[in-house]
């Protein structure tokens, strides 16, 4: 299906207007990634004409239509991400992508500190001379650190929040799992849980994909869910509450529509 | 005695491995790896067909990924799988790594259907087959698998199990190399050189006892000439009998695991790997083995029925291609697939799978249910009265 748009239409607003200092949260399960998403947003992000909603913002200076991304993955190498975005026609220039599946990033001796270091330094490396221009922060993965780390979820969550201050807006990619979060009883259940659920908490939304509860079928992925976090603007009330089904083809091209379309 | 016999034998033809794959081959440079037919990539085979043609249309295991088997119950099938695996990429001349169990387990590879279970003999009949599958485009090569696969066998005698030089067997390396091959299990796979499987130990005493594993197989990749191609294997992952109990804590596993992947991704043409864990010690329903999952790139479950030991048919038996092998042993679920998972898709076809593994095949079919035994008269009797009935209906 050649003829698809780049961005499904049905998700398109979801994927840019993001508020300054928002974070939009991507959930998914094992036979469902997220990734297809992640790289959406990327290339609406690069595409998109400035801000959405955004109101005046004390990091916003600078040129509005300049947006650059920091992509942080702990569980997909660099090559991978470039050759999936070549095909979405995304101008790797104005990615500062970390490749934290082949360095380590954060399971050294330096633990946190080292993590923080380096999305730091990302995020200054692509601000304009001006101190300005929006830097859009996506992480994804970072609950794997937890999970191999044991680290404190409360670190973990401060860092975040740290980050978040030096950015325009954040997204975070985490997996939500049934078993991960079901009834959490070891350390690594626990601590998952916790830390999505405090993201959810901060988040202005929740997109969550998941595989076909009634099984596998051939024309459906998975299904989408958008959902509004506890952080959803109080004066905006943008984020629609929906469901729909999207396929993924073996040619990367993704089809997003309403159950029974 | 036998082993060792045959060793001196091949000594001549096997003890430079790279120099049959350096000879002509007209349609891979590479033995054992080929394009796949969605994208490209290049793709080698898990030793067994039906498997190979599972995973998302590529045709076999997309090199730079691994595959998860998880077993339920205690039967050993995905340790079969893992032979498979083991034994093509011997027959292929792959560096093949193993860890954690010890040398016997690679005297037990399964031998080549139809062969002598060596490598790098010529024979008439098994160029004639070769060459036969040479006419055919290579990606439709599958559709004539069974057939050659029971015609070579047939063409072999009943005493397989000291199996002889002279024997007819396939031309591994002369003509063409086919790249899946049937094994059958009463055999024993005799290994070329000593070079081509090489074992890791897992010190038991070690805290973390991954720390040598992925050093050892990175030594290995380095060490060794660009076109050569590693497995990986890890066969019952974080078993007792294997591992020491510091091994299941996530601190050591998941950051091996991590690295794993990210070796694999490193060689992403020359790599490839396959695991697999017992769910009856490591449910799905906890958050370590999810992680596990996570963090390869094809997962898949076999559930054994209940009842298949008792109607297994004996491995032994001479007829091998008997209905009763066809008859299913246990379901198998696709939970992740490589490449297609990781772009977003969803895992495989819509029907339920059912695996069962005879003495020449491991076959992955889409499952249907047997006619209810006892219940013949209820279904002769519709069968008789179908017309009738038909005829009463359409009235």
């Amino acid at each position: 299906m050649p003829s698809q748009p780049l961005i499904p239409p049905l998700l398109s607003p979801n994927l840019s207007a993001h508020p300054c200092t928002s974070l939009t949260l991507l959930t998914s399960t094992l036979g469902a990634t997220t990734n297809w998403l992640v790289l959406r947003f990327v290339c609406a992000t690069l595409k998109s004409k400035g801000y959405g909603t955004g109101h005046d913002c004390h990091i916003t200076q600078g040129d509005p239509f300049d947006q650059r991304i920091v992509l942080v993955s702990w569980l997909r190498d660099g090559a991978w991400w470039r050759e999936s975005g070549r095909k979405l026609g995304i101008d790797f220039q104005r990615v500062h992508l970390i490749d934290a599946l082949s360095n380590g990033l954060g399971m050294g001796a330096g633990g946190l500190a080292d993590v923080k270091k380096a999305i730091m330094k990302a995020i200054g490396s692509k601000k304009t001379p001006t101190g300005g221009g929006n830097v859009i922060l996506m992480l994804d993965g970072l609950d794997f650190l937890l999970a191999a780390t044991g680290w404190e979820v409360l670190g973990m969550l401060d860092m975040i929040g740290e980050l978040r201050e030096h950015v325009y807006s954040t997204i975070i990619a985490t997996a939500a799992d049934m078993p991960l979060s079901q009834s959490p009883t070891t350390p690594l259940e626990i601590s998952h849980t916790a830390f999505v659920m405090s993201l959810a908490h901060q988040a202005r939304s929740i997109l969550s994909v998941r595989g076909l509860d009634t099984g596998v079928a051939k024309d459906v992925s998975g299904v989408l869910r958008i959902s509004k976090g506890a952080e959803e603007s109080r004066d905006e009330g943008d984020v629609e509450e929906r469901e729909c089904l999207y396929y993924v083809g073996s040619d990367g091209g993704v089809k997003v529509f309403e159950r029974g379309a | 005695m036998s082993f060792r016999k045959r060793n001196v034998g091949l000594a001549g033809p096997s003890s430079a491995p790279p120099s049959p794959k350096d000879s002509p081959v007209t349609h891979a440079s590479v033995p054992g790896v080929r394009p796949s037919p969605l994208d490209g990539r290049p793709t080698t085979s898990t030793g067994t067909q039906t498997l190979d043609d599972l995973l998302a249309g590529h045709a076999g295991l997309a090199l730079g990924n691994s595959l998860l088997v998880e077993e339920n119950g205690t039967t050993d099938f995905a340790g079969a799988l893992l032979r498979y695996y083991a034994a093509e990429g011997v027959v292929q001349g792959h560096r093949v790594h193993v860890v954690g169990v010890g040398e016997q387990w690679g005297r037990e590879l399964p031998g080549l259907v139809g062969g002598g279970g060596a490598v790098g003999k010529e024979s008439g009949s098994g160029v004639g087959v070769d060459q036969e599958k040479m006419k055919i485009a290579w990606r439709y090569e599958r559709l004539g698998e069974f057939g050659t696969g029971t015609a070579g066998a047939r063409a072999t005698p009943a005493p397989n199990r000291n199996p002889v030089p002279s024997s007819p067997g396939q031309s591994d390396s002369t003509v063409t190399i086919p790249f899946c091959h049937s094994f059958d299990l009463t055999k024993r796979l005799s290994l070329p050189t000593s070079g081509t499987i090489s074992f890791t130990a897992i010190s038991p005493t070690a805290e973390n006892p991954f720390a040598s594993i992925l050093q050892s197989v990175t030594l290995a990749i380095a060490s060794s000439p660009p076109n050569t191609i590693h497995r990986l294997i890890i066969p019952t992952l974080l078993s007792p009998a294997l591992f020491p109990p510091s091994a299941s804590h996530p601190g050591h596993l998941l950051p091996f695991l991590h690295s794993l992947r990210a070796l694999l991704r490193h060689h992403s043409t020359r790599m490839s790997a396959m695991l697999t864990l017992p769910l009856s010690l490591y449910p799905r329903s906890t958050g370590l083995v999810r992680w596990i999952e996570h963090l390869c790139d094809g997962v898949l479950e076999l559930a054994p029925f209940p009842h298949s030991i008792d109607v297994e048919p004996p491995l032994t038996t001479s007829s091998g291609s008997g209905k009763a092998e066809e008859k299913p042993q246990g379901m198998l679920k696709i939970h992740k697939l490589p490449v297609l998972t990781e772009k977003g898709g969803g895992g495989g076809g819509g029907d339920d799978l059912a695996f069962s593994l005879s003495r020449k095949r491991f076959v992955i079919k889409p499952f249907s249910l047997p006619p209810v035994e006892g219940d013949q008269e209820a279904q002769r009797g519709e069968a008789e009265g179908g017309k009738v009935g038909k005829v009463d209906i359409e009235f």
